[in-house]
């Protein structure tokens, strides 16, 4: 079976595939910008668009840490994605169901507004494979920019738990010093 | 200097008979020290006194030096002008150090050049005055090197002294102790001169105190051939120059531009959840009362950093130290005199965060963190400015997410006490931190009174969470942006002679214990100023983490050849040391057991003006997070768990 169908979506036709075409560039153009802001306010550095296709850019820069980050935006099912967050993680370990449990509480009311994710435009996943902790946030509509912010957001606070409650993690896969 | 020799003396028949006694006995023996059958040979034993010579200092008249005077005496004149609060030393240099000690500077003698010279330095961190450290040419100035490393990474205005050889003798290796210090202090502080001219002697005090009461503080050194110290003159006349400070140095201070001002006062009314960033500049500019007016008057909460903290009360609504989760919410981050700048990931706040940057050193503004306003300018004079244009300001709903990232915080903290306490057959540290917490902050002491050096590695993570300042100066961060974890017991001189002799803003809580918090690596660099602490009566308890191992072992539990490089015997018994050294010990082996010791070591350190050393016996392996949750833990910074930054 075709991966798109396995993944629920109408195989794609010609005139299909062109119309998505036309109509991802200004999404593309939206999320690129959008990352691109960061690097421009010193936020990101080395920032870097690969986008051989033209329908799957792939972002690189260097952020929260000296590993560089990937971020890519799949114009075909409008999600960005961060594939590689959080590699070599186990998935039943603690520190996954604490990750997992600070994504499904981004859509809680009891966070304040400007934290929480606004379902109307964005839905956000994680999964892990093959040791790879990785988020996805489905854009709806025209939300593309709102999802770039949450998203780093998200990244940034998802770091911020690591550090605090699981050093010894960042230490062995991102660099930082054990001291 | 009040010296009490009435005090008890600590007899070895006691000590003995405490070591074999246990902890419930040690107390009675250790304050009361009778009803023991002794061995005959203790009974002979002469007793750990205080020599009488101490008492005969403290009631020695001061002697003004005037001339005619020798170099050391015109430099410790210069000294006293200008304020130096304290001199923390080893023998060497002796006629610099005995100079300045005859000014009625208050010295203070220890037992390593390198512990006093991190006791200078931490003296500076939590009073804002000049401390002097000095030590010999030679050993005594290469032991200072690690103080005078972490001083400078803290940014402390620490004025390091040492003798040096004489120039006559200078390249010869004549004699011994020959080394060439300047040099050595390259990179590790802010000016530095080796005095070559017995008549500019004053010229370059000035030299120094100009460097070290303007801009970004950090240690100064100079060393003293002994040309220099021992060169003596008649008059005023035989020296170059020699002058009053108001001729070689400015109190002035940059004040803000009102351009600045009022590009600042526009971000800030623009912001949803603006936040401050308080540091070491507030602190060193007395700035605290300017930053509450500005905070209140903009509602804007505040987050301590830095190498003390307290500046900002965490009795406060507005205080974010104890908020973590709250951080990344900010949207305005104004960092003020924020000198050790974080790297982007260092400090919590999120990617969308703009910064409005207030420091005195122009060259250093966009540093590190890209900035959207800079504003030079001494920090008291900026935010008095800020303090006025800003307009009254509502952030309720931004207040509200601050008090419930608080509380999700001491949730946590409890969370850990909880699973803490369950380890019965050894103190787990978030028991040492909660029940620390509790006597300092929730029991009968005023939470203000007690000023802390905070310090150890493993230990410190669970402590830091609970520590909280009410005063400026309260917390003295040992570890801040350097990292050592040996000095705190030496940390712990200098603060307990601050609080001791009540200077700057340990003024209304003078001769108060003080409370060291550390681990057993920590405690073995410095352990021996137990008696620097005793016979100057410095009432500090000493608690000790002693897991019997470097807070790094957890690095080697795959590499067995690797793993002895981090561990110690196990069970070793540092209260014993601090009882031989005429301190009081405990040795703490149950979590019930920590909280009762801490009202005997203080209520000592209240009556009998000692210190204590409380030996908390855990186990490495509570660092194991699978086995022993929640296992070591880390830090979100600024606020209460930093010390990089």
């Amino acid at each position: 079976m075709p991966a798109a169908r396995r993944r629920g979506r109408p195989k794609a036709t010609r005139v299909g595939r062109a119309a998505r075409r036309a109509g991802a560039a200004g999404p593309i153009k939206t999320v690129t910008d959008a990352l691109r802001m960061y690097a421009d306010r010193g936020v990101f550095k080395g920032f870097n668009v690969n986008d051989s296709h033209g329908r799957r850019p792939e972002f690189t820069f260097t952020w929260l840490t000296r590993r560089p980050m990937s971020l890519s935006y799949d114009s075909r099912t409008s999600r960005l994605i961060v594939a590689n967050l959080f590699p070599h993680v186990d998935p039943r370990s603690d520190m996954v169901a604490d990750l997992r449990h600070l994504i499904v509480e981004r859509s809680s009311s009891e966070l304040p507004v400007h934290k929480r994710l606004d379902r109307r435009k964005a839905h956000l996943t994680c999964t892990v494979r093959r040791g790879r902790f990785a988020v996805q946030l489905a854009v709806r509509g025209s939300s593309h920019a709102y999802a770039v912010r949450h998203l780093l957001n998200l990244v940034n606070e998802l770091h911020l738990r690591l550090h605090e409650a699981y050093p010894e993690y960042l230490v062995a896969h991102f660099g930082v010093s054990p001291e | 200097m009040k010296q009490n020799t009435d005090e008890k003396s600590v007899s070895r028949r006691a000590f003995l008979h405490k070591a074999v006694a246990g902890a419930g006995v040690t107390v009675a023996s250790a304050i009361g020290g009778r009803s023991v059958e002794a061995a005959p040979d203790e009974l002979t034993s002469p007793p750990i006194r205080i020599p009488p010579e101490f008492a005969a200092a403290a009631a020695s008249p001061v002697k003004q030096p005037d001339f005619p005077m020798t170099g050391a005496e015109v430099f410790a004149r210069a000294c006293k002008d200008e304020g130096v609060a304290a001199l923390f030393c080893c023998p060497g240099n002796y006629p610099v150090i005995h100079a300045i000690a005859a000014t009625g500077i208050p010295a203070y003698g220890g037992r390593h050049e390198g512990s006093m010279a991190h006791a200078a330095d931490a003296f500076s961190r939590i009073t804002g005055e000049i401390a002097v450290c000095s030590g010999t040419e030679g050993p005594g100035f290469t032991d200072m090197i690690c103080a005078i490393a972490a001083a400078n990474a803290a940014r402390t205005p620490l004025l390091v002294l040492a003798s040096n050889m004489a120039m006559s003798q200078e390249d010869t290796e004549a004699g011994i102790q020959l080394g060439y210090q300047q040099p050595t202090t390259e990179g590790l502080r802010k000016y530095g001169k080796r005095l070559i001219n017995p008549r500019r002697v004053h010229e370059y005090a000035g030299y120094a105190f100009r460097q070290l009461r303007t801009g970004v503080p950090k240690p100064v050194h100079l060393d003293f051939p002994s040309e220099v110290a021992a060169a003596r003159f008649k008059d005023a006349s035989e020296l170059a120059y020699f002058y009053d400070k108001a001729h070689y140095r400015t109190d002035s201070r940059p004040h803000p531009s009102p351009k600045d001002i009022a590009k600042a006062v526009d971000l800030i009314k623009t912001a949803r959840r603006p936040i401050i960033v308080s540091s070491n500049g507030v602190f060193y500019a007395k700035a605290w009362d300017a930053l509450k007016a500005f905070a209140e008057k903009g509602q804007i909460p505040v987050v301590e950093s830095g190498a003390m903290k307290g500046q900002f009360s965490d009795a406060s609504p507005l205080s974010a130290n104890a908020a973590p989760t709250a951080l990344a919410s900010a949207d305005l981050v104004i960092l003020v005199g924020q000198h050790c700048m974080p790297t982007i990931g260092e400090f919590a706040f999120g990617p969308d965060a703009k910064y409005l940057r207030i420091d005195q050193a122009a060259d250093d503004i966009g540093r590190n963190l890209p900035i959207d306003l800079g504003i030079v300018s001494c920090e008291r004079a900026a935010l008095e400015a800020l303090a006025d244009a800003v307009p009254r300001l509502s952030h309720d709903s931004w207040i509200a997410e601050i008090a419930a990232a608080r509380k999700r915080f001491d949730d946590q903290n409890l969370e850990y006490y909880k699973i803490g306490v369950r380890y019965a057959d050894a103190v787990h540290p978030a028991v040492i931190a909660k029940e620390l917490g509790d006597f300092l902050y929730r029991g009968k002491l005023p939470k203000e009174e007690t000023t802390i050096a905070s310090g150890g590695y493993g230990i410190a993570r669970y402590v830091r969470r609970e520590l909280r300042g009410y005063r400026p100066g309260q917390i003295m961060n040992g570890a801040y942006q350097y990292g050592a974890i040996g000095p705190d017991t030496g940390y712990a001189v200098g603060v307990a002679a601050a609080v001791q002799l009540g200077v700057g803003p340990q003024a209304a809580y003078k001769g108060h214990p003080v409370i060291c918090t550390t681990g057993d690596a920590g405690v073995g660099y410095t352990i021996m100023e137990i008696d620097t602490m005793t016979k100057y009566r410095l009432p500090v308890i000493v608690i000790v983490y002693n897991n019997n191992a470097w807070g790094t072992w957890v690095q080697a539990t795959r590499e067995p050849l690797a793993l002895p490089i981090h561990l110690f015997q196990e069970n070793l018994r540092y209260d014993k040391i601090a009882e031989a050294l005429g301190g009081h010990g405990e040795y703490v082996t149950t979590p019930a057991a920590f909280r009762p010791a801490l009202e005997r070591a203080y209520d000592i350190a209240v009556r009998e003006r000692r210190p204590s050393l409380i030996n908390c016996q855990g186990r490495k392996e509570f660092w194991d997070r699978e086995k022993f949750p929640p296992g070591s833990l880390g830090k979100i910074e600024p606020g209460v768990m930093s010390y990089y930054h």
